[in-house]
């Protein structure tokens, strides 16, 4: 699996002062363009039966969510397998995840580039895009969750002929507030940083309708130095705005339980835990797609190994941050003497639902610590398989949080056990059909790298190692 | 359609009025025969009115039906009816024949709810499931609308030609081959109509039958006095009642009085309280409320009997004639094992104590000679005459029901009969086993069936006759200490039907009197005194005389006890009964108060034998999946889901009757035309023969699972749970042992949780005016689900199916928790009623995004529906978990043009809720509300105790009090600061306006265990 840009990572000599190039390859910026736009390009001249293949499946599986969708209208929410006491299932369980995974796209993007992390220039682009969709996703289900979905609009403050307002105590409203405007600051952000890009494109263009298109859309780009220097301060005022985004976004989410006085919700630890929680599974959900898309396309020079290494340890961080969390929750629930908190994680951990925590518990704390080792980093198919089992111990873990709470709370007599409908599985699986329907859509349209940014950096790094070379 | 100057017509024969069209239209709609032309399925809304106003106009003037009489609308308004506004009636209804009181809530000419009639001594104001169940039954879309002439549709006239015809050979032959089976009628009237029947029809013979009778009790008297008679308990002046398999909380006809009287008795704060024993195989409401209970199979029973009558001639010289010595008793035996000898003791001791202030009482399940033996005690007590009196015994006179169907049957194949009017009844379901009453049936020439529905008896009868529910005609009925009641109908047929007396008087022919004369004649009143008879639904004569009947000298009493093999009880349905209710979806859907069960009938079993039958536990994902058990008696099997039941008597298997119904309607089963329904359940008949409660039978676990629904998991569940539940319940349902307990001590029971100070986030709304409350008295409440019908009637609460209920969306807004706590083979059981706490700091309000939950200004926690768009977060943040929300339509049946009339059963005060939206318990909010609008026009401040919600209304040991908290004088608020009270979850800051009254136990001191309420549990709850 590993290509010649891995291997001579791989093979390159212990020597910690030496990092790996970012762009390897002995890349020029009109290979970086080839390269780039080649991808969307190559669908053009030589149509990809395997992403038809993929496309068409994506496709199908959006289409039996708009179905269930539908049905789900037409019947009632009592379709799921939502009951008393669990009112919040499966529904709720899939906002937090995709949420979560929302989340990689904005810290890498905003944060690390106001901490000029140059490493980010490769996978920025694609983790904005990943967001965007996975907010998609979100978004849907707050919407079709609630009882009456055709008066879902009242949670916005619009005026209205009956004077009044949402109840602006609720965390579900505060939800409404903060998942629109990471929604929207994520998706100006990307448009902002695609302008130069689909110039790019624009100028590649051998069709009339495409030179159209992406000449719309790159709203007159020139690469004059006027647009470079506006063009720069706005990408920085926007990162500066969506990096509080990225903290305040799942800190809300979490009020949602942490507001809330059910046993196993209530607590303080939330916003923190949740924060990192969705850290380390965006970065997951990144190496998830992005380990594959790099290889189909050849882009190993540009998504090199050291980049996937780097998200990693990103990975093993945030990962024995949310194990630490579980332990502190497990801690404070015996140290505050509160019999109901503490009944609810012995019952999280032994009761009906111990199969729940402990994937959760093997997924997301066990399999990241892997990665202290540098040979599993390296091994790209480990790292890819251990991403896919932290996307699986989120789910996991907004499952635990989500139902194993509400199923026993304070009253024995209302307790209850959650158990999933096939809709509740169809609607998990259309979400990731509207996921894929746009991410290969994107694949096939749009420059999945960064490239404006990846000549910035290509520029440094020659001009460092010309430096280098003047010093000997 | 007279008032209608548009006539619609369907084709030029309708307008015409034809003779032929008519003709059709009775073959295609035999129930319209009689009805104007041009409506279509049942009653219109507006003939519905029409014919509502006539009858309610002459409903207190004069007779229904068999004096023809015309309904005509109202052309002017009486006096005292507004449109919207209801107006009460009181009536009567009847079961086994035995009468309840109850008065009818009616809006605009429809009776939409059922209460107690306070007249009535038994009820006192309160009623039990089956009364508050009774409107879902008379708007049961599935009872018979027309009659059948070999299960085809037909109508009356028809039915008339032919009886007409052969009644009269019949009376020509005085009657000979002419046979009746009725159920027992606890109606005086219906007993004259009968003996007047029967005067011109001398040789012909009447039948009575019910499958669960309470012959054993009249066999008993008449063991012990050589004639029948009625016992009657006055347990307000007893001090200990010791109940032998008893019923006297459950279903003995007198329950609600008894239930009333012993929580009057069992009050802790005055000088002394009661104390209650049980001896039971199958737990019951008796074992709920008992101090000790002793679960015992019920063939061992009468072992402990001699047991405790052996220690009262050892340790208190009160030796019966015939008793047996303590040595002599089986040995090794569960009845007289060392624990039972400590209760038997102690029971001898207290009953020793307590001469002429205890009361013995036995179930109908035990045997004669054990009824004849309690007799024979109460006397030697000294308690006859004072916790113990007797009256006549209507029934005293009748062979048993076991003998009557035998009786017919032999009858019949004889060649005796052929002519056979059944009278209600279902016998061709619940007939005994080892009696062919289905294949007897089939060879009486003539059968004529008339009941409210079209059963199982009726597919196999000639003719099937609607009865007129009770609601739809004149009755009365008797009252199990003799109160004759009087019920007046307060709507016309719904579907053109016949009452008993109706049915009885086109046989007796001549010019009967109207309805409502003959039972003023049988009531012996006139005028005036009749006039308040109807009014108060009580005439004002006893009818059963008091008496003190002789003793016969007492026989020998030597039981042996139940045999090596598995034992098998029998016993009626908590919910459908004998199987008569298996169509009322509230009753099915109605959690079983013991085991949560709903929309099944089940074996159970004790823990210990679920050991030996080497059947598990369920837990986890599956803990609804049951186990199946094949249950033998005499060579007939029958399968059934498995339910562990703490405190069920090991080597007992309980089953209960009512199940397997397949021609009750598309609730709980049907097997005839149109859309086929499953049986709800099992039907035991088949295993029971004559007479028979407790068999010998054997049992073998079955291979497969069952699902069953409950509302609250199984007690026995994975021991995370199972522990967590130990720990909690003690600080859920606080108690006490009557030793511990301080009455001086105020707020005892709300400082049992500590926790520190508790601030609010913001500043606290403050109340002016009202402050409503609600106060449970858990040392009261029996758990016998009155309050969870009731509500349901009043609040317009949906079923919703079984599936639904296994995924947990029933809808209740009451629900009566159950916990066990001590030792699982002999558990102590606490029940606990919840519904809306209505907290003032109510955490759903906080985290509703659409402010759809609010606070109005006298403290409810109001729910809009309106405005609710269904988030659930509510839900999720009430740490009761009483709201309840529409996952799916629940209300989608009423679009069924055949279902249309169950709307009719709707409280119009009270919104129908649709789909998405969330509900809860408002307090009965309309109630406060057409209170508070009275008192405003009045001028006057609210009376306390005028507003009553539906469940405080209904509850028969009285344990709901509902009232103003603002008010110091008030009821509730007394109630509120009584010693016991205490709010749960307070340490929450919720600040609950239910309060809870703490259940106090009254341990007999040599057996005291420690209440599960100790120091070192309490302090744990919540810091």
């Amino acid at each position: 699996m590993s290509s010649q840009y891995d291997l001579q990572i791989i093979q390159a000599p212990e020597d910690p002062t030496v990092r790996p190039d970012l762009v390897m390859g002995g890349a020029t910026f009109a290979s970086i363009d080839d390269a780039v736009a080649g991808v969307a390009e190559g669908f053009l001249e030589k149509p990809s039966l395997v992403w038809y293949a993929m496309f068409g499946g994506a496709l199908s599986i959006l289409a039996m969510l708009g179905a269930v969708v539908a049905y789900l209208l037409w019947t009632g929410v009592g379709v799921w397998g939502n009951q008393s006491p669990v009112f919040w299932g499966w529904p709720i369980v899939n906002f937090v995840f995709w949420v979560g995974i929302a989340h990689a796209g904005t810290l890498i993007s905003a944060i690390l580039f106001l901490l000029k992390q140059d490493w980010r220039t490769g996978i920025n682009r694609f983790a904005e895009a990943m967001t965007i969709f996975a907010v998609a996703c979100a978004g849907l289900f707050p919407a079709i969750h609630v009882g009456r979905i055709w008066l879902v609009y009242w949670l916005f403050p619009i005026p209205n002929q009956m004077s009044m307002w949402p109840n602006f105590r609720s965390p579900l409203l505060w939800d409404v507030f903060a998942v629109s405007t990471y929604a929207t600051i994520s998706l100006l952000f990307w448009y902002m940083g695609l302008i130069p890009d689909l110039a790019t494109f624009r100028d590649r263009s051998t069709s009339k309708l495409r030179k159209v298109l992406y000449g719309l859309f790159s709203i007159g780009w020139t690469g004059s130095s006027r647009h470079w220097h506006r063009y720069e301060k706005a990408y920085l005022i926007l990162a500066g705005l969506a990096t509080p985004l990225v903290l305040s976004v799942h800190t809300v989410v979490s009020f949602d339980f942490a507001v809330a006085q059910l046993p196993g919700w209530h607590s303080t630890i939330f916003p923190p835990y949740f924060v990192a929680g969705a850290i380390f599974s965006g970065f997951a959900m990144v190496l998830t797609l992005m380990i594959p898309v790099r290889s189909i396309f050849g882009l190993q020079h540009i998504v090199t190994l050291r980049h996937l290494d780097v998200m990693t340890k990103i990975i093993l961080a945030t990962g024995s941050m949310v194990g630490y969390a579980y332990a502190m929750e497990f801690f404070i629930a015996w140290y505050s003497g509160n019999p109901y908190e503490r009944f609810v994680f012995e019952n999280r951990a032994f009761g009906p639902y111990w199969w729940a925590y402990w994937t959760m518990v093997s997924c997301n704390v066990i399999s990241p610590q892997l990665f202290w080792f540098k040979k599993i980093r390296q091994n790209i198919v480990l790292v890819w398989v251990i991403s896919i089992f932290v996307n699986i111990g989120m789910w996991f873990e907004r499952f635990v949080i989500t139902c194993t709470s509400l199923s026993r709370d304070f009253l024995p007599g209302s307790w209850g056990y959650f158990k999933p409908t096939a809709f509740d599985f169809l609607t998990l699986l259309g979400s990731f059909g509207l996921f894929f329907t746009l991410f290969l859509l994107f694949i096939r349209f749009l420059p999945i790298i960064a490239i404006s940014e990846i000549k910035g950096i290509l520029q440094k790094q020659n001009h460092n190692k010309a430096s280098q070379g003047g010093h000997h | 359609m007279q008032s209608n100057p548009k006539k619609h017509w369907r084709s030029l024969a309708e307008l015409d009025g034809s003779p032929e069209f008519k003709d059709l239209v009775a073959k295609e709609f035999p129930g319209l025969a009689d009805q104007d032309i041009g409506e279509m399925d049942g009653v219109t809304r507006r003939r519905f009115l029409q014919v509502m106003g006539a009858s309610m106009a002459l409903a207190g003037a004069t007779s229904c039906r068999w004096e023809a009489e015309e309904i005509l609308p109202l052309t002017s308004r009486p006096e005292n009816r507004v449109p919207g506004k209801a107006l009460h009636y009181a009536s009567a209804l009847q079961r086994s024949g035995h009468g309840v009181g109850v008065t009818l809530t009616s809006y605009d000419g429809r009776p939409i709810k059922v209460e107690g009639n306070p007249n009535d001594p038994i009820s006192g104001g309160s009623t039990d499931v089956f009364a508050q169940a009774e409107i879902l039954s008379f708007y049961d879309p599935d009872r018979s609308r027309t009659p059948l002439q070999g299960g085809v549709a037909t109508d009356f006239a028809a039915f008339d030609a032919f009886w007409d015809a052969h009644i009269k050979g019949l009376k020509g032959t005085k009657g000979a081959g002419m046979a009746f089976l009725a159920e027992p009628s606890g109606s005086p009237t219906d007993s004259f109509l009968q003996t007047q029947a029967l005067k011109s029809l001398k040789s012909a013979r009447w039948f009575e039958y019910e499958p669960v009778s309470r012959d054993n009790e009249l066999e008993g008297a008449r063991l012990a006095f050589g004639d029948a008679y009625r016992t009657q308990y006055n347990l307000a002046a007893a001090k200990v009642v010791v109940s032998f398999d008893g019923d006297l909380f459950t279903s003995h006809p007198a329950q609600l009085k008894h239930n009333r009287d012993w929580a009057a008795a069992r009050q802790p704060n005055a000088e002394s309280m009661g104390r209650m024993y049980t001896v039971e195989s199958r737990f019951t409401t008796d074992g709920g409320m008992a101090d000790h209970r002793v679960p015992m199979r019920s063939g061992d029973v009468p072992v402990f009997l001699a047991l405790v009558e052996a220690f009262l001639a050892e340790d208190h010289s009160l030796a019966l004639d015939g008793g047996v010595d303590r040595a002599d008793l089986p040995k090794a035996h569960a009845a007289t094992d060392a624990a039972a000898q400590k209760v038997a003791k102690a029971i001898a001791k207290d009953l020793a104590n307590n001469s002429g202030r205890s009361v013995l009482a036995a179930g109908p399940n035990q045997s004669a000679e054990v009824h004849a033996r309690i007799h024979h005690l109460n006397a030697k007590l000294g308690n006859v005459g004072r916790t113990v009196t007797y009256t006549e015994e209507p029934a005293a006179k009748r062979p048993t029901h076991a003998q009557a169907m035998r009786d017919l049957v032999a009858a019949i194949s004889a060649g005796e009969v052929n002519t056979l009017v059944i009278i209600e009844g279902n016998a061709a379901y619940d007939a005994p086993a080892d009696v062919d009453f289905k294949a007897a049936l089939a060879k009486v020439e003539h059968t004529v069936h008339l009941s409210l529905y079209a059963n199982e008896t009726s597919a196999l009868c000639g003719w099937h006759l609607p009865r007129a529910h009770a609601f739809e005609a004149w009755g009365d009925a008797m009252a199990w200490d003799g109160t004759h009641l009087i019920g007046q109908p307060t709507i016309a047929p719904l579907w053109g039907a016949r009452s008993f007396g109706e049915f009885m008087a086109t046989m007796i022919g001549g010019n009967m009197p109207a309805a409502d004369k003959m039972i003023a004649k049988v009531a012996r009143v006139t005028g005036k005194d009749w006039r308040k008879a109807v009014h108060d639904g009580v005439a004002p004569k006893s009818l059963l005389k008091a008496k003190t009947p002789a003793l016969k000298a007492p026989s020998s009493f030597r039981p042996v006890g139940a045999g090596d093999a598995m034992e098998i009880t029998f016993s009626a349905d908590t919910k459908v009964l004998d199987g008569r209710f298996a169509n009322s979806a509230w009753l099915q859907e109605l959690p079983d108060f013991m085991t949560k069960l709903t929309w099944d009938n089940v074996a159970m079993i004790a823990p210990a034998t679920a050991k030996k039958l080497g059947i598990e536990i369920p837990v986890g994902s599956t803990a609804n999946e049951a186990s199946l058990l094949s249950v033998t008696v005499d060579g007939k099997s029958a399968t059934l889901p498995v339910y562990i039941m703490p405190g069920q008597a090991k080597d007992s298997i309980a089953l209960a009757f009512g199940y397997g119904r397949t021609r009750a309607g598309v609730i709980g089963g049907w097997d005839g035309e149109g859309d086929q329904v499953d049986p709800v359940g099992v039907d035991v008949y088949p295993l029971r023969k004559a007479g028979v409660f407790v068999a010998a039978g054997s049992v073998k676990p079955t291979p497969g699972k069952y699902p069953l629904a409950m509302t609250q998991e199984h007690h026995l569940m994975d021991p995370i749970g199972m522990a967590g539940v130990a720990e909690r319940t003690g600080v859920l349902l606080r108690e006490e042992n009557l030793e511990e307990f301080d009455p001086k001590a105020n707020d005892h029971f709300r400082h049992a949780v500590h926790h520190p100070k508790l601030e609010s986030l913001w500043e606290e709304k403050s109340y002016e005016g009202n402050a409503w409350g609600l106060s449970i008295d858990l040392g009261a409440c029996n758990g016998c689900n009155a309050c969870v019908v009731a509500c349901q009637a009043e609040n317009n609460i949906p079923t919703v199916g079984k599936t639904q209920v296994i995924h947990g969306r029933e809808m209740h807004w009451m629900r009566i928790d159950r916990y066990f706590a001590g030792d699982m083979d002999a558990p102590e059981m606490g029940a606990q009623p919840v519904n809306c706490q209505q907290c003032e700091m109510a955490p759903c309000e906080q985290v509703c995004p659409v402010a759809a939950t609010t606070h109005s200004d006298d403290g409810l926690n109001d729910m809009v529906y309106n405005r609710c768009v269904g988030t659930r977060y509510c839900a999720n943040n009430c740490p009761f978990k009483v709201r309840r929300f529409n996952y799916l339509n629940f209300h989608k049946e009423f679009k069924d043009p055949h279902n249309e009339v169950a709307k009719l059963g709707f409280n119009p005060e009270v919104t129908v809720r649709s789909r998405g939206v969330m509900e809860k318990c408002t307090y009965c909010v309309q109630r406060i509300n057409e209170k508070k609008i009275e008192a405003k026009n009045a001028g006057r401040p609210i009376a306390d105790g005028s507003i009553v919600t539906a469940c405080a209304q209904a509850c028969p040991p009285q344990a709901i009090v509902f009232g103003d908290k603002a008010d110091p004088t008030s009821a509730v608020s007394k109630l509120h600061n009584n010693p016991r009270a205490y709010e749960m979850l307070a340490e929450l800051n919720l600040k609950p306006r239910n309060s809870f009254l703490a259940k106090i136990r009254n341990p007999h001191p040599d057996l005291a265990m420690a209440a599960p309420t100790d120091e070192t549990t309490s302090h744990e709850g919540g810091h």
